[in-house]
Formats: structure tokens, C-alpha cells, sequence
């Protein structure tokens, strides 16, 4: 295993045609990848899926990577691309009543916890999609602002403001229930 | 906000299990080399389609002229052939009765009756 080598390294040799490399990426990012999804999926299952379907993306499209921005802004990128498709069909889905309703309470693990995770990214997936993909990434994944506009392609005070709306657009939805 | 935002946080923190990392790396290359070998099979199939296609646009260049007109010239054709064999019929028959009749005045009025003579000079004509 290749570990103590960075990502541009790891990435280089793949492109060298090195498949190792690019499963020692694959095994640094997984956690962090799939965490990101089961968060939002509540699902297991799901957040496995859209883990492969990202690394499988990621697999064709580092053969050309120019190295301009950081491997992880690349890869949160395509997750929350990912993501935003997941909604999307969920979305579908559910207007097509393919998805059976969970359970009340199905989601609600902890005593502690106020509202049910579902509950909270339904609210979360009927934001506006700037809005949505900055509380994703700044809730889910904890990123800085910097970084999520860096990711998002807008400014650091876009991210913030977005951020901010979102936050309180969800506050109102939430404690309206 | 503050307090909404940590509420926020804290309705997220899910403890899931990572899934073990070399059996999704090996889950992930059978996938993409299944994905590979499907989309493998899709372009062989535009391929083929388009080699069928290109062959029957070839061979029906070759024919020279359109279907319509094709069909138009069968057509006539069949006409023709109709009209041919129908005189043949009509002299053989004409000539079987003139070679059995005992009178052959009274066959000629009978073919001039049934208007078998000016048909006959007709596509002479």
C-alpha cells in the first residue's frame, strides 16, 4: 500500500498505469466518501451505490486529470453531483410512488436527537441547489467556506450568504412541524 | 442560529460502519469491467447497425431507379405480358373453330358477332 504518497502521486502512477494507485486512492477517500452518503441517503445500501458510481466515475476521468485544482475538490464535486441526481430520481420516485414510505421514527436512533433524519433532508433536498449543495457540504462534510466555493464555483460571500438562507429557510420549515 | 446549526449537526452524526474497503474495491472492478464490456457490446451493436444499414443503402443505389418508378415498371410489364398471351388464346381459338366447323361462313358471322375480329385488328393496330 501506498499511503505515505500524496494524491497527485497516487494519481500520476494511475495514469502511468498503475491500477494499484488508484485503489490506494479509492481506500484513503472511501471513508470520507461514504460517510458523506449515508448521511444524506440514510441507507447504507444506497450511500455503497453512489460511493461505487463516483469512484467508477472517477476511475475514467483521472485517466485525463490536469492536476489544476486538488484531487478532494474534484471528488466533492462529483459527490455532491451525485447527490443532487440521487434527489433528483428520489424525487421522481416518489411521485411515482416507487419508494415505499419508512417507517415513523425509522431514522430516529438517538433520544437526542430533535428531528428525524429524513424529516431533515426532505427539508434539505427542497432548498434551492446552490443552497442545498452548501449546507451539504458545510453540515455533511464540514468543509469551510473557502473550499466549498471552491468546489461550487461561485465566491467565498456567495457560499456564506447561501449558507445563511438555507440555515434559516430550514429553521422556519423545521420548527413549523 | 447558532443553536439551530448544532441541532443541525447533531441530527446528522450517524455512526455507520465503512464498508470494508477491499471487497468494495473488488465490488468496483467487477462493476466496471461489466459496465465495460456492456457498453463494449452497445457500440458493436451501432456498428453492425449501421453496417446493415450502409449495405442497404449501398445495394439499393445499384438498382438505379427509385422504388416507385420500379413498381410502375413492373407493373406494365405484367400488363403486356397479358395482352400477349390473351391474343395468343383468342388466334388459337379462332383458328381451332374455323379447322372444326362445317360451314366456315357461318363461323366467320359468328366471330364477327361476338366483335372478335376487330379486337384482333385493333391490336394489330
Amino acid at each position: 500500500m501506498n499511503s505515505d504518497k500524496t494524491d497527485i502521486e497516487l494519481i500520476q502512477e494511475f495514469q502511468d498505469g498503475n491500477e494499484e494507485s488508484f485503489n490506494d486512492l479509492v481506500r484513503r477517500h472511501l471513508p470520507n466518501t461514504f460517510g458523506f452518503f449515508v448521511k444524506i441517503c440514510q441507507n447504507e445500501m444506497d450511500a455503497e451505490d453512489l460511493a461505487q458510481d463516483v469512484f467508477l466515475k472517477m476511475h475514467r476521468a483521472l485517466k485525463n486529470f490536469r492536476f489544476q485544482s486538488a484531487f478532494t475538490t474534484y471528488l466533492y464535486r462529483a459527490n455532491t453531483n451525485m447527490v443532487n441526481s440521487y434527489i433528483r430520481n428520489k424525487r421522481w420516485r416518489g411521485l411515482l410512488n416507487l419508494d415505499d414510505t419508512p417507517e415513523a421514527g425509522e431514522w430516529d436512533t438517538s433520544h437526542e436527537t430533535d428531528w428525524r433524519r429524513q424529516e431533515l433532508w426532505d427539508a434539505v433536498a427542497k432548498l434551492p441547489k446552490l443552497q442545498r449543495n452548501v449546507v451539504m457540504m458545510r453540515i455533511a462534510q464540514e468543509l469551510p467556506f473557502k473550499e466549498i466555493s471552491s468546489i461550487l464555483n461561485t465566491t467565498e460571500s456567495s457560499a456564506k450568504t447561501s449558507y445563511h438562507y438555507a440555515v434559516k429557510t430550514l429553521k422556519i420549515w423545521l420548527e413549523n412541524e | 442560529m447558532n443553536n439551530f446549526e448544532s441541532k443541525l449537526k447533531h441530527a446528522l452524526q450517524a455512526e455507520n460502519s465503512v464498508p470494508d474497503a477491499d471487497t468494495f474495491i473488488s465490488g468496483l472492478h467487477t462493476e466496471r469491467k461489466s459496465r465495460q464490456s456492456a457498453r463494449r457490446q452497445f457500440y458493436n451493436g451501432i456498428a453492425a447497425g449501421m453496417f446493415i444499414l450502409s449495405l442497404g443503402l449501398f445495394t439499393a443505389s445499384q438498382l438505379g431507379t427509385d422504388s416507385a418508378e420500379l413498381m410502375v415498371y413492373d407493373t406494365y410489364e405484367i400488363l403486356d405480358e397479358d395482352d400477349r398471351t390473351e391474343e395468343e388464346f383468342l388466334t388459337e381459338m379462332a383458328v381451332y373453330f374455323l379447322e372444326e366447323s362445317d360451314d366456315i361462313w357461318a363461323t366467320v358471322a359468328f366471330l364477327d358477332e361476338t366483335e372478335f375480329l376487330e379486337s384482333l385488328s385493333e391490336e394489330n393496330l
